[in-house]
Order: structure tokens, then C-alpha cells, then sequence
């Protein structure tokens, strides 16, 4: 079948048949580009990235980068021992992660080709160091006491806040809310006056960590609050709304590499981690670990977060679609 | 041979773009988180302006200008596009804006039409 758009501007016999060739050609590889576009909707990447260089810059995607959990970065400079941890926060589901670290020019070794990454899946603030709840029951009792204790979910306007430390922090979109894990039927409205008592807090993004005052319920049914970058665990019978639900499994199923060096670059190295089994995770965090066979100074690390091409992401995929537009339309609560 | 090669590529950029339209209506940032919408703008402008310079360069004859089998789709597709846009707003007033801008843009293109 041929078709033409400008009937009345003939051609000689020879341009047509070129046209007819670059016509369908043309067709064809618009064809081609839908279903490119097509791919990358249905099976996306994402990327992170972080420079040592210039730690503080907002184009750094990963967060928490930190040496030894001191949150210090000594910039990039990482001894042999010492574990470098990052993360990438998406509330995606991702196939695969491939992990590059880009050395400094400045770095003596050049060797990483034994050093280690490993990957979980969880909270960021699930994973905070355990403490001991003694420490905080006056705040427990308080956090109690009050209808908006914190970690309480609050609806003002048409905004949705988390009450924490006398601060009302609000969520910059349902996609964030749901991305940590709260629940709408948890959300309570606030009036002004109550509203008034609170000072407007930092805005929680994708990228933030729960707020001091949330509560983890896992699966064995389990509570922790968390307070201050630690976690503390609850009595039996503490009981709030509001909890955020998580896996103890979190802890256990990781997925690791061994980094080898890209053979296209000099100071680059480079691998790729399974995250199939930590898909049904719950938590937006990929929380990485690495420790390096040398010291080196490390100028850059990237991530990349990819979906396979299988049928069952195809499936994954469009269920989300179905999902997200389904909640366009039919109000959640 | 290039004139009549700018007009499929004008096809396949408009239905690219009334298609990706309809995407982002339903679900917003489903192609606009890979790729700016106004890079598609940009390319149908320029796609457009080669057109015209080349027809008038040559002076090659005028096709048919208005086709009302397309033109009509299109419209229903714009009125809907519209309503979604304003979705959450009550039903009447959503229909006296639609009314309101279809109503608008039809006496614009009369006096566009007009022949001085």
C-alpha cells in the first residue's frame, strides 16, 4: 500500500521510485523510534550519580554516601577496611543495578579488581543502627499522649504533612507519600489552630529519610520507632497508626558483585548486581555497601537501575500503568 | 522530492505529537519524563516553515488546505483533552470553559479564513 500526501506535485519516474524507497524508509524508521520510546516506558533506567568533587552539588542523585557510617566523605579518599555506603531511592522496580566507580586522577592504586558492592532493599531509616528504648520512654510516652504525635500523618489544605519534632513537614507528592510506605486511610485532617502550633518543616522528597517519630511494623509484627538516625525497638503492645510496613527480611537478602575494570576507560570499574529477589522488598531504598582491596581515591560513582525485557516486567510494567492512571481517576480515599 | 518527504514527516510528527497529547493527558510525565515535549514543538515548526519555504521558493501549487474528515477527530480529541485537564472542577463549569474555548477558537479560525 502507497500512499501520497502532495498528489498534485508530480514527479518523473526515476525521483519517484527514490521517493517511494525514502518514503517508506522514513515510515519505517519512525516506526522504530515509537518502539524505542515504547521500550524505555515500559522497561526504564534510571541513573544516580555522585562527585566527590563537588559533594554538595544538587545534580548528586545518590544519597547518604558515607564512609564507616560516620557520614564524614574525606573527599573520595577510601582505605582498604573501610566501607563506602550510598543510595539510590526509586519506587520503580528494577531488574538490575550496574555500579561504577570512576577513580581519581590523584589516586595512587589503580587496582579494584577484588573489591566487593552489595546491594538491600528496605527504608534507609529501617536500616539505623539498633539502640536501646530505655533511652527514650519519656519521648515514647509523650509521642503517646498527643493526637499528633510524631510521625502522625496531618491534611491541611491540600497538602499532607508528617508531624515530627514540633514541625510540620509536607510531602511534595502522592508519589512520595506512597513511595514511604504510608497509607492514605492513616491520614488525619488538622485544623488551623492545631496546624498553627507547628512550624513548617523541611519538604520530604523522594530522596529524604523518614522523620524522627516513625514507627516500623514488620512482618513478625514487630515495632520500631525511629529517633535521631537510631532505631528503638517498642514494647508488644505499643500501638499507633501510621506504622510503616517493612520486611525483617530486608536484612538478610542482599545481592552482590565483584567490581572488574571497564576495558573502554582507564580509572573506571565496573559491575552488575541482580535485584530480582529483592523486588517484593518493600521500601524504596537500594542501599549499597563496597569495600574496596586498596586504598584509592575515588572521584565519581554511578548507578544505573535497569528493567530487563522479559514478559513478566512486561506485565509488571503494565499493571503500574493501569495502576497510576486508575488513580488519576478514582479518588483514593 | 523533498517538499513531498516533508509533508510524511509533518504526518508522523503530528500524530507523534496528538498521540503523546493523549499519553500525557491520561498519565502525566509518561513520555515528558524522557523527553521534553517542546522538542517535538520545535521539530513540527521548523518541518512546517520548510514547507512553506519550499513551496513558495518553487512555486508549487496549494494542497488541500482543510481536510474535514481529520479536522473533525481532531476536534473531539482536543475537546477531550480539555475536559481532562480540567477534570476536577465542577462538571458545568467545565463545560461552559470547553464551550467557552471551542466556541473561541472556531471564530478565530474564521478570521484567519477571511479574505481581505
Amino acid at each position: 500500500m502507497w500512499f501520497d500526501l502532495t498528489k498534485k506535485v508530480s514527479l518523473n519516474k526515476r525521483d519517484l521510485k527514490s521517493y517511494k524507497v525514502l518514503q517508506t524508509s522514513l515510515y519505517g524508521l519512525s516506526f522504530l523510534t515509537a518502539a524505542y520510546l515504547i521500550s524505555m516506558i515500559l522497561f526504564p533506567s534510571q541513573f544516580f550519580e555522585f562527585s566527590f568533587n563537588n559533594s554538595s552539588a544538587k545534580s548528586n542523585t545518590l544519597t547518604a554516601v558515607n564512609i564507616n557510617d560516620s557520614g564524614k566523605l574525606k573527599n573520595g579518599a577510601v582505605a582498604v577496611g573501610e566501607n563506602l555506603s550510598f543510595t539510590a531511592s526509586s519506587p520503580s522496580f528494577f531488574s538490575k543495578a550496574v555500579i561504577q566507580f570512576e577513580l581519581d586522577k590523584k589516586s595512587k592504586a589503580t587496582d579494584m579488581d577484588t573489591s566487593k558492592v552489595s546491594v538491600r532493599k528496605a527504608y534507609r531509616s529501617f536500616f539505623y543502627p539498633d539502640a536501646d528504648p530505655t533511652e527514650i520512654e519519656n519521648y515514647i510516652q509523650a509521642r503517646s499522649s498527643q493526637i499528633f504525635g510524631d510521625g502522625s500523618l496531618a491534611s491541611y489544605g491540600d497538602s499532607i504533612y508528617v508531624i515530627s519534632d514540633g514541625q510540620a513537614m509536607p510531602i511534595d507528592s502522592p508519589e512520595t507519600f506512597i513511595a514511604l510506605g504510608y497509607d492514605w486511610k492513616n491520614v488525619m485532617p488538622i485544623d488551623a489552630d492545631q496546624f498553627a502550633i507547628y512550624t513548617k518543616g523541611s519538604l520530604l522528597t523522594l530522596y529524604s529519610a523518614h522523620p524522627n517519630g516513625t514507627v516500623f511494623q514488620t512482618d513478625t509484627d514487630k515495632k520500631y520507632i525511629v529517633k535521631d538516625a537510631k532505631k528503638y525497638l517498642l514494647p508488644a503492645d505499643f500501638t499507633t497508626i501510621a506504622a510503616v510496613r517493612v520486611s525483617e527480611k530486608s536484612f538478610e537478602i542482599a545481592a552482590g558483585c565483584q567490581l572488574q575494570k571497564n576495558w573502554l576507560t582507564l580509572r573506571k570499574y565496573d559491575c552488575s548486581l541482580p535485584l530480582d529477589q529483592l523486588q517484593n522488598m518493600p521500601g524504596k531504598d537500594y542501599m549499597f555497601d563496597s569495600k574496596f582491596s586498596n586504598d584509592i581515591q575515588l572521584q565519581a560513582i554511578n548507578v544505573e537501575l535497569k528493567r530487563d525485557m522479559t514478559f513478566s516486567n512486561f506485565n509488571l510494567s503494565l499493571n503500574n500503568l493501569l495502576k497510576r492512571s486508575k488513580e488519576n481517576y478514582v479518588p483514593t480515599n | 522530492m523533498i517538499y513531498k518527504l516533508l509533508h510524511d514527516s509533518l504526518l508522523i510528527l503530528m500524530t507523534f505529537f496528538v498521540l503523546t497529547l493523549i499519553a500525557e493527558g491520561v498519565l502525566p510525565g509518561i513520555i515528558s519524563n524522557h523527553f521534553g515535549l517542546y522538542k517535538i514543538t520545535i521539530v513540527i515548526l521548523l518541518n512546517i516553515l520548510a514547507i512553506l519555504g519550499i513551496k513558495k521558493n518553487a512555486d508549487l501549487p496549494a494542497e488541500n488546505s482543510i481536510n474535514k474528515k481529520i479536522a473533525w477527530p481532531l476536534l473531539f480529541i482536543l475537546a477531550l483533552l480539555i475536559f481532562n485537564s480540567l477534570l476536577k472542577l465542577n462538571i458545568f463549569l467545565i463545560l461552559t470553559i470547553l464551550t467557552a474555548i471551542l466556541a473561541s477558537g472556531y471564530f478565530i479560525f474564521k478570521v484567519f479564513q477571511e479574505e481581505y
